[in-house]
C-alpha cells in the first residue's frame, strides 16, 4: 500500500505544479487581485500540493523501509486488470463509432464485444445465438426508447 | 406551510403507480451486484430528462430508497452487497443464511428498512425547514467555511487516509473549475477548446465515476452464486423488534446524523451504527455468529440515511452522499436550485420529498417481501449480460444531457479515472463532494475577499465562522489521531518538593 501512495502522492504534486503554474498565468482584470479568475485555482492546487507531500512525507519511509507501516485493512480484489483494459477499449471504439456509424451500429459492437469479453471463454452454441440476438436487439430498443419516448435524437 | 395541499397531488393513480414501479425498479437494481444505486440514479437522470420535475424527483428519490434496501438481499443471500450501504448486512445476514435462516434475515432487514425511512423521512419534514431559515443567515465567509468543512468530514470518514481524501476533493474543485469564469467570464484550463469552455458536465460525470467505473470492476471481478435458491419463512414478529427496540432507536438517529453529514452517506451510517449497536448489546456474544440485530442495526441506519442525505442538498445545496450529489444535478437540470433560497421559492418540496419517501417505504415494505422469493433467479443473471445494457445506458444517458458527443467522453474518462480511483484505494465521494462545492467556494471566497477588501478578520470575528472553523480544526485532529493522543495524554508527574 505505501508504494500506491507514493506513486499517487508523486502524480498529484506534479498535477498540482502544473494546475499552479497555470493559475499563476491568468491574468489580473482592472488590478483587482482579490478576484482574480487564477486566485482560487492557485490555492487549490497549493493544497493538492501541500498534501501529496504530506502524504510523500509519510508513506516514503514506510516505502523504503524504513519504518514498519502501520496495519491496514486488507484491500478489496482488484479483479483482471487486462480484462477491464479490453472492456474499456471497447467501450472506447464503440463511442468512436458512434459519429461516422450512428448509435446502433456502435451499440451493436459495444453489446457483443462486452457481453464476449465479459463471458472470457469461447461461446457454446447457444450462448452464441444469445450474444447475437441480445446484441441487435438492445441497441435498437435503446435507440427506439430514447428517440421515440425520450424524444431525444441520436446519432 | 400548507402541508396537504403540497402533498395531495402524489395520491393519484399515476404518481402512486410511478412510486411503485420506480421503488421496485430500485429494489431490483440494488440488489444486482455491481449495479450500485448511485450508478441507477446518474442513468436515470440522462433518462428522466424529458419528464416533469416532480415525476423526476419521484423516480430518482423511489430509487434511492429502494436501491439503498435491495442492497441488502444480495448481502444476505451471496455475501455480496448489492450497494455499500449493505455491507454491514452481509456480516449477520449472511451468517443467518448459513444457518437456513435466509427468509427470516430478509423479513428482518425489510421491516428495518421501512422504519429506517419512515424516520429519515419524518426528520427531514421536522428538520430541513428550520435548517432552511437558519442558513439564510449565513454570509460568503460561512459559505466558504461550509464548503471546507463538508470536504473534511468527507474525505475523514469515506477513506483511509484522510490526506488522501482531501486531496482528491480538491482535485474535484480543480476540475469544477474548468470553464467560464462567474466573475470575469474568463477561461480557465480550456485551451482553445469550445466543448470545454462550458466546464465538464457534472452528469455525465458522475455517470462515468459511479457507472462505468463499477462496471468495468464488476466485470473483472468474480461473483458469488446464491447459497439459497429458495426464500421462505419471511414473516417476523413484532416481538423481535420490540425486543431490538433500544438498537432501532440508537440506528435511525446515527443514520440521520451521519446521513446529514456532508458527503458520507449511507453506507458509512450503516457501518457506524453496526458497531455502536455492537459495543451496547446485551448480546455482544452473537455479533459475527448471525444476529437479526445485527440486521436491524445496519439496514435502520441505511435507510434512516436517506431522509439525512436530504437535509444538507435541500438546505445547503450541499449533498449528503453520492447519490444526492447525483440528485442535486438532476434537480439543477430540470430547474430546480437547490440551496439556502430553496425554502423560499418552492416550499412545497420540504413536505413532498418526505411523503415520497413515506409512500417509498410502504412500496418497499410490501414488494421487498414479495420479491424475495424470486431473489435467487435474479441474482443468477450472470454479468456478461447485464453490463452491456448499463453501458449502453451510460453512453445514451450522457449523451442525452446536452446532445454532444463530447458528454460521452467525459463519462468515459471519469469512468477510467473512478476505476483507477477504486484500484489505488482513493475514495470518491470526496472527489464527488469537490466538484459539486468548487463553484461555490470559489464564487464565495472571492466574493467574500472583495466585500472585505481583502481582509481575513470576518472569519474569526463572526461567532458562526468560528464554529465552522472550530468545526474543521476538530475534524482534521480527530482524524489524524491527534485528538485522542491529546485525549489519551497522562498528567506529567509532579515535581518532588526541594527540586
Amino acid at each position: 500500500m505505501p508504494g500506491r501512495d507514493v506513486a499517487v502522492a508523486g502524480v498529484m504534486l506534479a498535477f498540482a505544479i502544473a494546475a499552479f503554474y497555470e493559475s499563476w498565468r491568468m491574468p489580473v482584470f482592472a488590478g483587482q487581485y482579490l478576484s482574480a479568475p487564477g486566485l482560487f485555482p492557485a490555492l487549490t492546487a497549493g493544497a493538492i500540493g501541500l498534501l501529496s507531500l504530506i502524504v510523500l512525507m509519510v508513506r516514503v519511509p514506510q516505502w523504503l523501509g524504513w519504518i514498519a507501516p502501520p496495519e491496514e485493512a486488507p484491500e478489496e480484489p482488484l479483479g483482471s486488470v487486462t480484462l477491464v483494459i479490453i472492456c474499456a477499449a471497447i467501450v472506447g471504439v464503440s463511442i468512436l463509432l458512434m459519429r461516422p456509424l450512428g448509435f446502433i451500429a456502435a451499440g451493436v459492437f459495444c453489446t457483443i464485444g462486452l457481453m464476449l469479453a465479459g463471458l472470457g471463454r469461447r461461446p457454446t452454441g447457444g450462448q452464441a445465438l444469445l450474444i447475437a440476438g441480445f446484441g441487435l436487439a438492445l441497441p435498437f430498443l435503446i435507440h427506439l426508447l430514447f428517440t421515440r419516448v425520450f424524444l431525444t435524437p441520436l446519432p | 406551510m400548507d402541508v396537504w395541499n403540497h402533498v395531495a397531488p402524489l395520491f393519484t393513480p399515476y404518481f402512486l403507480g410511478l412510486m411503485a414501479v420506480s421503488t421496485f425498479g430500485g429494489i431490483v437494481v440494488g440488489m444486482l451486484p455491481g449495479i450500485t444505486v448511485t450508478m441507477s440514479v446518474g442513468l436515470l437522470v440522462g433518462l428522466t430528462f424529458g419528464m416533469p420535475a416532480l415525476d423526476a424527483l419521484i423516480v430518482l428519490t423511489c430509487v434511492f430508497v429502494g436501491g439503498i434496501y435491495g442492497g441488502s438481499q444480495s448481502a444476505i443471500l451471496i455475501n455480496v452487497p448489492g450497494s455499500p450501504a449493505a455491507a454491514a448486512t452481509a456480516l449477520e445476514g449472511h451468517e443467518m443464511c448459513k444457518r437456513g435462516q435466509a427468509g427470516k434475515a430478509i423479513g428482518y432487514s425489510t421491516v428495518a428498512s421501512f422504519i429506517g425511512t419512515i424516520f429519515g423521512a419524518l426528520v427531514l419534514f421536522a428538520v430541513a425547514p428550520a435548517m432552511a431559515e437558519f442558513a439564510l443567515k449565513f454570509s460568503a465567509w460561512e459559505y466558504f467555511l461550509l464548503a471546507l468543512v463538508g470536504m473534511a468530514i468527507s474525505a475523514a470518514l469515506c477513506g483511509r487516509s484522510m490526506a488522501l481524501g482531501l486531496t482528491g476533493a480538491f482535485l474535484g474543485m480543480l476540475i469544477a473549475l474548468v470553464g467560464m469564469d462567474s466573475v470575469w467570464g474568463y477561461q480557465r484550463f480550456t485551451y482553445g477548446s469550445t466543448d470545454l469552455a462550458a466546464g465538464f458536465s457534472f452528469i455525465p460525470a458522475m455517470i462515468g465515476l459511479f457507472g462505468l467505473a463499477e462496471v468495468l470492476h464488476a466485470l473483472a471481478a468474480p461473483k458469488g452464486q446464491p447459497l439459497a435458491t429458495k426464500v421462505v419463512g419471511l414473516m417476523t414478529r413484532f416481538g423481535d423488534y420490540w425486543r431490538y427496540r433500544m438498537a432501532i432507536l440508537r440506528a435511525s438517529v446515527v443514520g440521520v446524523v451521519i446521513g446529514a453529514l456532508p458527503g458520507v452517506g449511507a453506507d458509512i451510517a450503516a457501518w457506524v451504527s453496526y458497531g455502536t449497536n455492537r459495543q451496547l448489546s446485551k448480546e455482544k456474544e452473537r455479533y459475527g455468529k448471525g444476529t437479526p440485530e445485527g440486521v436491524i442495526s445496519a439496514e435502520t441506519a441505511n435507510n434512516a440515511a436517506v431522509g439525512g442525505t436530504y437535509i444538507p442538498m435541500l438546505t445547503l445545496g450541499i449533498p449528503g452522499d453520492a447519490v444526492t450529489a447525483v440528485i442535486l444535478g438532476g434537480m439543477v437540470l430540470h430547474g430546480l436550485r437547490p440551496g439556502p433560497m430553496f425554502f423560499l421559492e418552492s416550499p412545497q418540496y420540504f413536505a413532498i420529498i418526505p411523503m415520497i419517501m413515506i409512500i417509498s417505504a410502504i412500496c418497499l415494505l410490501v414488494m421487498g417481501l414479495m420479491l424475495a422469493r424470486v431473489t435467487p433467479r435474479i441474482l443468477g443473471v450472470p454479468a456478461w449480460i447485464l453490463f452491456p445494457v448499463v453501458v449502453l445506458l451510460a453512453i445514451v444517458g450522457s449523451y442525452a444531457v446536452n446532445n454532444r458527443l463530447f458528454d460521452v467522453w467525459v463519462m468515459f474518462a471519469f469512468g477510467l479515472l473512478g476505476w483507477g480511483m477504486r484500484a489505488l484505494s482513493v475514495p470518491t465521494p470526496p472527489l464527488v463532494l469537490g466538484m459539486i462545492l468548487g463553484p461555490m467556494a470559489d464564487a464565495e471566497f472571492r466574493r467574500a475577499l472583495t466585500a472585505s477588501h481583502g481582509s481575513l478578520e470576518p472569519l474569526y470575528t463572526r461567532p458562526l465562522s468560528l464554529v465552522l472553523i472550530g468545526v474543521l480544526l476538530i475534524t482534521i485532529l480527530a482524524s489524524t489521531g491527534m485528538l485522542q493522543k491529546w485525549a489519551r495524554r497522562k498528567p506529567a508527574p509532579a515535581p518532588a518538593a526541594g527540586d
